[in-house]
């Protein structure tokens, strides 16, 4: 069974990969049978994760290491997605930070958010080598409206140079505003990772919004 | 050979552990060094997870160190360094799901929701409610397994060992079909509640989920659950 057998969406084909590749490091046999035995019968790595292990073993030969690294992953995940990351602007910058700090590319994240600042989900678009990273304010819109998101906040990298926000960064922070209000989602923050520092466009943000009210 | 046998049957063990009890218990330098067995083979890990912690503070803040600071540390290799960054940025990619919500009949929908999220597999969520309303432990199977038999009904009671954990509501997933309960349904529904009853757990609420729509056989009337309370 492979899943290019039947219709797919890209989410299931993307839990299928990742399946894969958990799959791979516990050095399951037949992982990518396996795999995506294991996401057509449950759906999701999260609904694996919490299925009965004897089940696992005796309907798809699952190894225990491979039930243990998905049960690490998911528990990983929720301590990394999870917690008080967004309760104020160094704890966002910090968070930021981490995942951005070694990135050679400009590189964007957005954090989906509702409305008590607690995320909802975070979604990568990788900048391209050489040149500014624009923001695309039509993907990062329709990921807010999917995930249900009532705020979100943006980070993006400057590679070893200064956080200082560039008039392309302000522009299109200012457009994805513009785009985002009528959708009733606000953009709480756009935060710059520099080599040595961050920068938060909070401020020019809220000074935005109360000249367009 | 008989150090690699040690280090093998000390794996299978913690493997076996961790399995067992579902994590509870474990420390986060445990975690951290079953996850260091997928990138140092034959090898204790327990040390350099020891040492990883204490210079990073926690096991999250160890996944989202920089990678040149992390191969400072003894016992990590460049190899290890690219499979924790990896292993990070691949849970990066997982939807937050906020456990930690008090059970209502408006925060439950949402949940079971963001559980079933776009998965086109025919799977329920079991979830046990502690006495405060809050989630202590989830079981997610493919219905067709249920009804066939093939899941040890040890596996439903089991999440109810907790003497605080008396209630359950379990959502159901239809995909894209309509939320209008099927026959195989009702069938688990009257099977689960009839399982849990003689351990005293009363089965609160059965959701179905589809299209991000919610249907509950409770509030709609569409399952009696009043005729099987036994108090």
């Amino acid at each position: 069974m492979t899943m290019n057998n039947f219709e797919i969406s890209s989410e299931a084909k993307r839990e299928f990969e990742k399946m894969c590749i958990l799959l791979l490091w516990a050095k399951q046999q037949d992982h990518e049978k396996t795999a995506a035995a294991l996401i057509n019968s449950f759906g999701s790595i999260r609904a694996v994760s919490d299925t009965n292990f004897d089940l696992l073993k005796k309907a798809f030969k699952l190894k225990t290491s491979s039930m243990v690294i998905i049960k690490l992953f998911i528990s990983m995940s929720d301590r990394i997605l999870s917690g008080d990351n967004f309760t104020s602007a160094d704890k966002m910058k910090a968070f930021f930070r981490s995942l951005l700090i070694n990135k050679p590319e400009e590189t964007i994240i957005a954090a989906f958010l509702d409305n008590n600042m607690k995320l909802k989900k975070l979604e990568r678009f990788s900048g391209i080598s050489g040149t500014s990273a624009s923001i695309p304010n039509k993907k990062i819109a329709a990921a807010a409206l999917e995930s249900s998101a009532s705020r979100l906040v943006i980070a993006h990298n400057h590679p070893g140079g200064s956080s200082e926000p560039s008039d392309r960064d302000i522009s299109s922070t200012l457009n994805l505003m513009k785009l985002l209000s009528p959708l009733d989602i606000e953009l709480y923050d756009h935060i710059i990772i520099g080599a040595d520092d961050d920068y938060s466009m909070r401020d020019i943000i809220l000074k935005n919004k109360e000249r367009a009210g | 050979m008989g150090d690699k046998n040690l280090h093998k049957g000390h794996r299978e063990r913690i493997r076996k552990r961790f399995l067992d009890s579902g994590g509870v218990g474990f420390c986060e330098h445990e975690l951290l060094e079953m996850l260091l067995f997928y990138c140092i083979p034959m090898s204790n890990t327990n040390e350099t997870a020891h040492r990883l912690i204490n210079q990073f503070g926690s096991i999250v803040n160890v996944l989202n160190s920089d990678r040149n600071e992390f191969v400072k540390i003894k016992g990590v290799s460049h190899a290890c360094a690219d499979f924790m960054r990896y292993f990070s940025d691949l849970c990066l990619e997982e939807k937050a799901l906020d456990n930690d919500i008090l059970i209502s009949d408006k925060t439950i929908p949402a949940y079971f929701a963001e559980y079933f999220y776009s998965s086109a597999a025919d799977i329920c969520l079991l979830i046990a409610v502690d006495d405060n309303g809050h989630i202590h432990s989830r079981l997610s199977f493919n219905i067709e397994n249920f009804l066939s038999g093939d899941i040890n009904p040890r596996s439903f009671v089991s999440l109810f060992s907790n003497i605080r954990c008396n209630s359950a509501v379990i959502g159901i997933n239809h995909n894209n079909r309509s939320i209008i309960p099927e026959q195989r349904d009702y069938m688990l529904t009257r099977s689960l509640i009839e399982l849990l009853a003689p351990f005293s757990v009363k089965v609160e609420d059965v959701m179905i989920l589809s299209n991000g729509s919610s249907f509950s056989m409770k509030k709609t009337g569409a399952f009696s659950f009043n005729c099987y309370d036994h108090e």
